[in-house]
């Protein structure tokens, strides 16, 4: 007999939306106070690699975005460590409360300051992927929905000494698939490509004069302060590469039919040093319903941030079926004359990161 | 271990097994009893004397009928008191005396009924003389939690007069004709609805029964093949239903065989009759405000049920988890008993005949569940002619027809359809589903009764009930765009066979098939948590009643249960959170997945046997049972799936020994104390027995009830009870709190459960056009997830729980009723802290000790107000239903801003009216 009850008390709990449920004032879009706005690894996806010369893994580097309503916080002291406890199947968060409880048998620092690198834990695999030792019968770890694994990484932010922001970054890590048979194992180990961070080309602001370059992610990049009226209400525009949607080789993109090793697909061009996209890339997932390997493609969210002044959505994006490189917000400007920080976080859905940081100048 | 198709092929072997044991035992409970002989003795000093012309009649019983003792309406047990009556010649009791009592206050009753009897003279060769006979007077005394049905207001049973006194012979297919004598005493114009004609036939317990009787005196004419007829008279007084027994003679068992009918009377007093008044509690339950109308809805108003959370028809009885308390109809287990958002019960309420609640402590017939019983009745059909209903309100609209097919079938349909999103779209042109879940619901109903023979009948019926709930909220940020899409369904289709033995013993045979479908599709981003049951049900129920020893009544029988699930799960494994899981209202789900899809077979037989001594002259009761429960679990998947390996599957037999006790002692005549105890069992739930998200190896948890009280009759319509109960388990199913858990080892058997508490309740029957009830609950559920762990609040825990129900009819067909309830809020996690998840863009609770917290306690006021219209052969209801009259913001849940540095609270309902209609014919 199915439980039935059991089922139906999850189904109306879809129900309570019929109450009321009170509005807050504060918008996750709001920055307030000190705030961890974004944690970016570099490379955004790790796969240990052995340094011949000194026999140790390479290392990756870590920086984080902090913010607070004076403007960005470049040089804070940030204490990174990886935590690596698993999260037990009673917690339903993304990491485990132990990793905040600075127990060192699980929590190993990486080092402090704005920006650190170090090698993830060798056995991260085993504690957050699916490589469980065939002589151990522990339950590996569920993959998430691009069917990555996750290495938590733990970053503390202490802007006075009564003051602590916690924040939990996850390193994307390169593990084995779950389940799968040698020959997809071998095509996935072929052709999968490491993620690399998307890459915001562009934020611009669409004046009635006409687009206005006012952010970029890419060092050097020229930009502008965006001079605004008070409450003026302008349309800003995240732009990112446009990914080939099919694989040619010699494209520039490594795509997921293409592979650096003889046989099929082998593209030297693009491959022998993986070529990634910095916008919606495809890639391989294995899918654990069909059992089979499935080309994907990333989902892409922008995270709108202003000291003051409003926007219309806290979030935008692209989902995988949607092609366009672009995402769009309604910014509506202070009504006190001033300079204000806006950042705006470009995301992908294996975990890569890129920011820029805009400044807007309201004047009378 | 076995592989799949070894375990299959052992499924089958084994359900080929239970069907052959199943027909023997249907087989050896069909063999019918052997009829008794003995002829009923009376004594008649007259008839040496000469020849007896003409037998007295008793003239006035209406007149002076004995009331059901007040101090025996606690114990509520039918008692009968034989009386030797000595009738002077002109017709007047002049000595009564008892030849054998049911207890003082009853024999008190009858002695004082008896010596006010005013009898016809008896003629002796054709002269007035005294004459004695024998009388047995029976006292039945009905009382259900709640009587559904249609407002019966004159029923009994026809009863062979020569069968031994405690092995009573129903007569079946008699004919019981009632014609209003015109002109008569109290006989009021009969109003629209009302009947003043009309004939019914016994079934096979002999009951016959007629609704709808307009007040007044009644010619009540018995008959049938074999049978003289006989005649009497009835009064029928408004608000008031009459209950009676005859007994009457075969012909064929007249002394001389000459077939004189007269004569035959005069032996014997051809009609005896008992009488009870019973309250009609007919319309009670739809008349309860904030149930809509809807009767079965009064089960979350009675003590022991803790208030459903908002839009939820979720029975929390005595602290226990809603999936644990069972729902039968007709002994058929059905998996919902409310639609979506409990607004309505899957069942039709004007096909319910009775629903009751056991809260806990309950009989060995029925197991499998470690919380309470919720039985529901289907009502005997109808025969006189067409009748039917249509009714419609702003949520949905349901109809019913019910008819005769011939003489010896009766047939009902019956069917509901949901227009809520509809509705709601005339009064915005916004697609409300995009805001808002609007549930749709329908279901259906067809039952066709069929009389085979002598005390032998046949009914069919199959029930169906459909669900869907879907909502989309778009979102420019496409981890934000929320789809959520739920489906149920349940088909029932089951035979009732049922025969009665000239012993009084009966048998019952329910075999049961069915189906069950569950699908739920919830996308939060990418994210998806997607589970699909399909279950194939099945059952048999065998039951045989009957009187095995002067004081002994015994109920045995077989319940066979079993169901063929294919499941298929893809998401997280914390999804969808079970009780004990720690969260927070709109807190986006874990974005990993996973996905299994596996087969697992549940089955259970449980031969079972209890029996109702009576002891010291029927004040004590004593109900000792046990039930032997042999489950099998058998499942295709004891690891995950992994390429290139053999998948193995698992066959389990446990069986258990489950006590049952329960005791009930008549302390004086207006207390009764009672007691009971039990274990019970229950089987993992198939969503629970995957690899990947449960454990395949889970084994069967268990409670032990324990309950005493008393009932104490305080007026003839207001009792009050009082219950103390405790609930203990151990053995269910909670997540495994290990960093890293075994393979196929997600759930574990390790929580345990408590739960105690009392609750009182103090009920006025329905009188002078009144009713209502007063219930207080206090309970409290914990649990223990670890073996060392602290106990915990219950998710569902409500320390105090008050109910107060009001309803009055008003003159001129009106009628306003009240109902305010009380609850202690539910207990939630606070949360003390929060991280900012940089991957996800989101911040992340930390909590404090779980269950610490409660949400603000709810109290509500709702009224109905209805006005009912008579016509010839048709009655209109037009009815409001207002809930939250007072527009009090009720607490609902918790809910915290974006960054959980804030804590606001969910509100309920604003004021809701809720009108409608329902025409009847």
């Amino acid at each position: 007999m199915v439980n039935r009850m059991r089922l139906c008390g999850v189904l109306l709990a879809g129900l309570l939306p019929f109450a009321c449920k009170p509005d807050f004032t504060d918008r996750p879009s709001e920055v307030q106070e000190f705030r961890v706005l974004a944690v970016q690894a570099e490379p955004a996806e790790w796969l240990r690699t052995v340094d011949p010369d000194t026999n140790e893994a390479k290392p990756a580097k870590y920086r984080a975005l902090i913010a607070n309503r004076t403007g960005t916080v470049t040089d804070a002291n940030l204490e990174w460590a990886f935590c690596t406890r698993p999260k037990p199947l009673t917690e339903l968060n993304d990491v485990g409360i132990a990793c905040f409880q600075n127990d060192p048998a699980f929590i190993v620092p990486l080092g402090n300051g704005p920006e650190v690198a170090g090698a993830v834990p060798e056995n991260t695999c085993r504690q957050f992927g699916p490589d469980v030792p065939e002589d151990q019968a522990f339950r590996p770890a569920d993959p998430d929905v691009t069917g990555g694994y996750y290495q938590p990484l733990r970053v503390l932010y202490r802007p006075a000494p009564e003051q602590l922001v916690p924040a939990i970054a996850k390193v994307r890590i390169r593990c084995g698939l779950p389940g799968a048979s040698q020959e997809q194992t071998a095509r996935f180990n072929r052709s999968y490509h490491l993620n690399v961070n998307p890459r915001l080309d562009a934020v611009t602001a669409l004046l009635p004069t006409g687009p206005q370059v006012i952010g970029s992610s890419v060092a050097g990049a020229p930009v502008t302060p965006l001079n605004l009226a008070p409450g003026q209400v302008i349309v800003l525009r995240a732009a990112w590469p446009s990914c080939p949607v099919t694989d040619a080789c010699g494209d520039g993109v490594c795509g997921p039919s293409e592979t650096k090793e003889s046989g099929d697909g082998q593209c030297e061009a693009d491959c022998k040093v993986e070529q990634g996209c910095a916008g919606a890339e495809r890639f391989l997932a294995f899918s654990l319903e069909s059992r089979t390997l499935d080309e994907v493609r990333e989902v892409m969210r922008v995270s709108w941030f202003a000291v003051g002044g409003s926007f219309r959505d806290d979030r935008t994006g692209r989902d995988a079926a949607d092609l366009v490189a672009t995402s769009e917000n309604e910014y509506t400007a202070p009504t006190a004359s001033g300079s204000y920080p806006l950042w705006v976080v470009l995301r992908d859905s294996r975990g890569g990161v890129s920011w820029a940081t805009v400044e807007v100048r309201v004047t009378n | 271990m076995l592989s799949a198709s070894a375990t299959r092929l052992l499924e089958r072997r084994l359900l080929a097994a239970l069907t052959l044991l199943v027909a023997l035992l249907v087989a050896s409970f069909a063999c019918p009893a052997h009829a008794q002989s003995n002829a009923a003795s009376s004594s008649d000093t007259s008839q040496s004397a000469g020849k007896l012309t003409k037998a007295p009649q008793l003239l006035n019983f209406k007149d002076v009928e004995a009331p059901y003792p007040e101090a025996e309406k606690a114990s509520g047990r039918t008692a009968a008191v034989t009386l030797q009556i000595a009738i002077s010649d002109r017709g007047d009791a002049v000595e009564v005396v008892v030849l054998d009592s049911a207890g003082a206050a009853f024999d008190a009753a009858a002695v004082d009924s008896a010596k006010r009897f005013k009898f016809s003279p008896a003629e002796i060769n054709g002269r007035p003389a005294p004459v004695k006979l024998t009388f047995r007077y029976d006292f039945t005394f009905r009382e259900e939690l709640v009587d559904l049905g249609p407002q019966v207001n004159f029923s009994g049973v026809v009863l062979d007069a020569t069968a031994p006194r405690k092995k009573p012979r129903p007569l079946r297919n008699i004919k019981v004709k009632v014609e209003r004598v015109p002109g008569a005493v109290g006989s009021n114009p009969v109003k629209a609805t009302e009947v003043s004609v009309a004939d019914a036939q016994t079934d096979e317990d002999g009951y016959f029964e007629f609704e709808g009787l307009a007040p007044g005196t009644y010619a009540v004419t018995v008959s049938g093949p074999g049978l003289a007829t006989v005649k009497t008279d009835e009064t029928i007084e408004a608000k008031r239903g009459l209950e009676v027994t005859y007994k009457v003679e075969p012909e064929a068992a007249a002394g001389d065989g000459d077939g004189d009918t007269l004569t035959i009377e005069v032996i014997a007093p051809r009609i005896q009759k008992e009488a009870t008044t019973v309250a009609i509690k007919t319309e009670e339950a739809r008349r309860v405000p904030g149930t809509g109308g809807e009767a079965l809805r009064v089960v979350q108003n009675l003590p022991g049920v803790g208030r459903a959370a908002f839009g939820s028809g979720a029975l929390v009885v005595w602290g226990a988890a809603p999936q644990d308390t069972r729902v039968y109809v007709d002994g058929v287990r059905i998996p919902q008993l409310y639609h979506t958002g409990g607004f309505r019960a899957t069942v039709n309420s004007d096909l319910v005949r009775a629903i009751e609640l056991a809260p806990g402590g309950y009989g060995a017939e029925f197991g499998r569940g470690l919380g309470g019983l919720v039985t529901v009745d289907t009502r005997a059909l109808r025969g006189d002619r067409l009748h039917g209903y249509v009714s419609a309100d702003v949520i949905d609209t349901s109809a019913l027809v019910e008819a005769p097919l011939g003489k010896s079938t009766r047939a009902a349909i019956s069917g509901r359809g949901s227009y809520l999103k509809e509705t709601l779209g005339l009064f915005t042109k916004r697609d409300v589903s995009e805001l808002v879940p609007i549930p749709r619901f329908f279901d259906g109903q067809l039952k066709v009764e069929q009389d085979l023979g002598e005390n032998e009948t046949l009914t069919l019926v199959a029930l169906a009930s459909d669900d869907t709930l879907k909502r989309t909220v778009t979102n420019p940020d496409p981890a934000q765009t929320i789809s959520d899409e739920r489906k149920s369904n349940f088909k029932r289709i089951f035979a009732v066979y049922r025969k009665a033995f000239p012993d009084g013993s009966s048998t019952t045979i329910t075999p049961s098939f069915g189906t069950d479908h569950f699908d739920f599709a919830q996308r939060f981003g990418t994210t998806p948590t997607e589970q699909t049951i399909d279950a194939t049900v099945f059952g048999v129920r065998a039951k045989w009643r009957g009187r095995v020893a002067s004081m002994v009544v015994l109920n045995t029988g077989l319940d066979v249960e079993g169901s063929d699930n294919t499941i298929r799960r893809r998401g997280a494994t914390i999804l969808p959170p079970r009780e004990g899981d720690i969260t927070v209202f709109g807190q986006p789900p874990n974005d990993v997945v996973n996905f299994d899809n596996w087969s697992v077979f549940l089955g259970s037989i449980a031969p079972y046997a209890q029996a109702d001594i009576e002891l010291f002259g029927n004040k004590v009761h004593v109900v000792p049972g046990v039930r032997l429960d042999s489950f099998f679990v058998s499942g295709d998947k004891q690891f995950p799936t992994k390429e290139g390996s053999e998948q193995r599957g698992y066959l389990r037999n446990e069986t258990v020994l489950e006590p049952r006790l329960a005791a009930r002692w008549a302390l004086s005549e207006a207390l009764t104390l009672k007691a009971a105890y039990g274990q019970y069992h229950q089987a993992p739930d198939a969503e629970d027995l995957s690899p990947v998200f449960g454990n395949p190896t889970l084994g069967f948890a268990k409670a032990t009830h324990y309950l005493a009280g008393f009932n104490y009759r305080i007026l003839e319509k207001l009792s009050a009870e009082t219950t103390a109960f405790t609930s203990l388990s151990d053995s269910l199913a909670a997540r495994s709190p290990l960093p890293s858990p075994t393979t196929g080892e997600a759930l574990l058997n390790t929580r345990e459960g408590r739960a105690y508490g009392a609750q009182v309740l103090l009920r006025q029957e329905l009188a002078r056009g009144f009713f209502g009830w007063i219930s207080y609950s206090y309970i409290k559920s914990e649990r223990k997830d670890t073996a060392d762990g602290p106990w915990r609040p219950f998710d569902y825990d409500q320390t105090h729980v008050a109910t107060l129900v009001a309803s009055y009819e008003l003159p001129l067909g009106f009628e306003i009723g009240t109902r305010l309830r009380y609850a202690t809020g539910f207990p939630r996690t606070p949360v003390v802290g929060a991280y900012y998840n940089a991957r996800r863009d989101l911040f992340e609770p930390a909590f404090g000790g779980q269950n610490s917290i409660r949400i603000p306690a709810f109290a509500q006021a709702d009224i109905r107000a209805a006005k009912r219209f008579t016509w010839e052969r048709a009655k209109l209801e037009l009815y409001v239903d207002v809930q939250n009259i007072t527009n009090r913001q009720n607490r609902e849940d918790v809910v915290y801003n974006y960054k959980y540095t804030s804590r606001n609270y969910i509100s309920g309902l604003p004021t809701l009216a809720i009108a409608g209609a329902k025409l009847e014919w």
